[in-house]
């Protein structure tokens, strides 16, 4: 049997083993859904650059990573029939053990890009982002910074003729290496007797890192985040930044296949 | 030597944490045979069994399915390995129907008819998630699985754990029905020494990480006695005869637990110890226990 037929097989076996898996993309992408939420709160609202470029949701694309990719290291171990994440059952069918972990990612990287690559298309339709910026080191550096930039007369609003082009270019691409990183660390970590605690222990990082960089930028000022300086350079290299998370994803994938057939289970 | 014999491990060892639970093992089982494994909890029964599912590896040794290494096997050699876990590993909320689904997607000669069969007879009612099911159903399921792709091989371990008198003789029967059919070669674990007696051809049982027996029943039964020595003409002899297992001293007679061979038979120890002797048969679960904790 040839490996498509074993991909399409396992995923279809795939969304009965956990059907809940099909509103994470709404997890995902809840920032995504706030401006249908209220449009006329939002209406004629401007945020601010830090505000667009910002996600909130990070660390749950890290988070329902390994219960999707390998929910085996969060589980007891004992392979509880009810929970049981099935692993166990499909490496003694007849497909190849690369095939299994392909399928788990294929849902895992569907899930968590599906919200933000459509956001990205329909970005094409309404490519123009107004931000306000009131500090005016940050409104001198936006306009410096995001190519075509034009502040507006008496406000201190500016156009970005392909800003929301960018912005959901960012994102998409942020949603992208999360899910490469978590992806390394869950099989870096697999083999490891302490492997449920030191992914525990990954998340209280990921959740408490932009707490710690928040309060060291109020306490030094400055105008923006790591995030912001982040996407600026996203912005000025955007080619490099998709070419390399492109060739991350397949040598990751590659890589976390070929150390996945060949651990026992 | 592949042919006839679908299920090898020569010299295998494995340890997890702790000292190892398979030393040098060595498992040969016959074409077409139903192997009968018994041993103690923990004596690695299912360590044996994972491995040659191709679940783990073995440390020391190898281990051959079909001639191949399970653990390095890919689709085409696995779809004719039968396996059911003992612990329930099909996913809680998949569906029967969906499970019996992927059978039929991934193993060309799945057997659908054997299958619905199965599940009628059983009364898994199709639209019922895993986790829903009985613990016996969900062993039943897992049976299903792993009989119905008409294996060459089918591992079980222990399969009937969690059934009732009727479903497990139903499990039994259709292990026998399936050699029939195709000649099937199976390896089950189990405790209960009946079901043993009932199906299996040759048993193996396993104590102190090797198989310390593995033989036909009959010649199991033949071979490992409890003999009785008594009327010693130059008092009780100091050491055990060789093929010993177990020796109760008493005051004046040893009561010996003795496989015997060509070369130590009951008589022959008696007219070197210059005694009398009485030999009488063990059964099964006797012989179990000799080998399991001596």
């Amino acid at each position: 049997m040839n490996h498509i037929k074993q991909l399409l097989a396992l995923l279809r076996f795939q969304l009965g083993i956990s059907p809940f898996i099909m509103i994470l993309p709404l997890v995902f992408g809840t920032p995504y859904l706030l401006p249908f939420l209220g449009p006329s709160m939002l209406h004629d609202f401007h945020p601010t650059l830090g505000l667009v470029v910002q996600n909130q949701n990070m660390w749950l694309v890290g988070f329902f990573g390994i219960l999707l990719l390998a929910p085996e290291v969060m589980g007891s171990g004992d392979a509880n029939a009810a929970w049981s994440a099935g692993l166990e059952f499909l490496l003694t069918r007849p497909v190849d053990r690369r095939i299994v972990l392909r399928a788990r990612s294929v849902v895992y990287y569907s899930l968590v890009l599906a919200l933000p690559l459509a956001a990205c298309l329909s970005a094409f339709e309404s490519p123009v982002l107004r931000v306000t910026e009131f500090q005016k080191e940050a409104h001198q550096e936006v306009l410096d910074r995001m190519p075509g930039s034009i502040a507006e007369e008496k406000s201190n609003t500016i156009t970005i003729p392909n800003g929301n082009t960018m912005v959901q270019g960012w994102r998409l691409w942020v949603f992208m290496c999360i899910a490469i990183g978590t992806q390394v660390l869950v099989y870096l970590v697999y083999p490891l007797r302490y492997r449920r605690f030191i992914c525990w222990g990954a998340f209280a990082v990921i959740i408490f890192v932009p707490l710690a960089t928040a309060l060291v930028r109020i306490r030094e000022g400055g105008s923006f985040s790591p995030k912001e300086t982040l996407f600026f350079g996203f912005v000025a290299h955007q080619p490099l930044c998709w070419v390399g998370a492109i060739a991350a994803l397949i040598l990751v994938q590659l890589w976390c296949e070929s150390r996945f057939s060949r651990m026992e289970q | 030597m592949t042919t006839d014999y679908p299920i090898l491990a020569q010299n295998v060892s494995r340890a997890y944490d702790g000292p190892p639970v398979l030393r040098d093992m060595n498992l040969a089982v016959k074409q077409g045979s139903i192997y009968g494994f018994l041993g103690r909890n923990g004596a690695g029964k299912t360590t044996m069994i994972r491995m040659l599912a191709g679940l783990i590896k073995p440390h020391a040794g190898e281990v051959r399915v079909l001639g191949r290494d399970p653990f390095t096997s890919g689709a085409e050699e696995r779809q004719w390995v039968g396996y059911m876990s003992e612990k329930g590993i099909i996913p809680g909320l998949v569906r029967v129907s969906n499970a019996l689904k992927l059978g039929r997607d991934l193993y060309p000669q799945w057997d659908g008819a054997l299958a619905d069969s199965l599940i009628a007879k059983y009364d898994l009612s199709p639209r019922k998630r895993f986790m829903a099911l009985s613990l016996g159903k969900q062993r039943l399921l897992g049976f299903v699985m792993a009989i119905a792709p008409r294996p060459k091989v089918l591992l079980l371990d222990e399969p009937a754990a969690n059934l009732d008198v009727v479903a497990r003789r139903e499990i039994l029967d259709d292990i026998l029905r399936l050699i029939r059919d195709c000649g099937c070669t199976v390896l089950f674990s189990t405790h209960i020494l009946s079901d043993i007696e009932r199906v299996a051809d040759e048993i193996g049982i396993l104590a102190q990480g090797k198989v310390r027996a593995s033989e036909p029943l009959d010649t199991l039964k033949d071979s490992i006695r409890q003999v009785r020595f008594f009327g010693f003409k130059n008092g009780l002899p100091a050491e055990d005869p060789p093929g010993s297992f177990r020796t109760v001293r008493g005051v004046d007679e040893l009561i010996v637990t003795l496989r015997i061979n060509a070369d130590t038979t009951p008589e022959s120890v008696a007219r070197s110890w210059s005694c009398q002797y009485e030999s009488r048969a063990l059964s099964l679960e006797d012989i179990f226990v000799e080998l399991s904790i001596h």
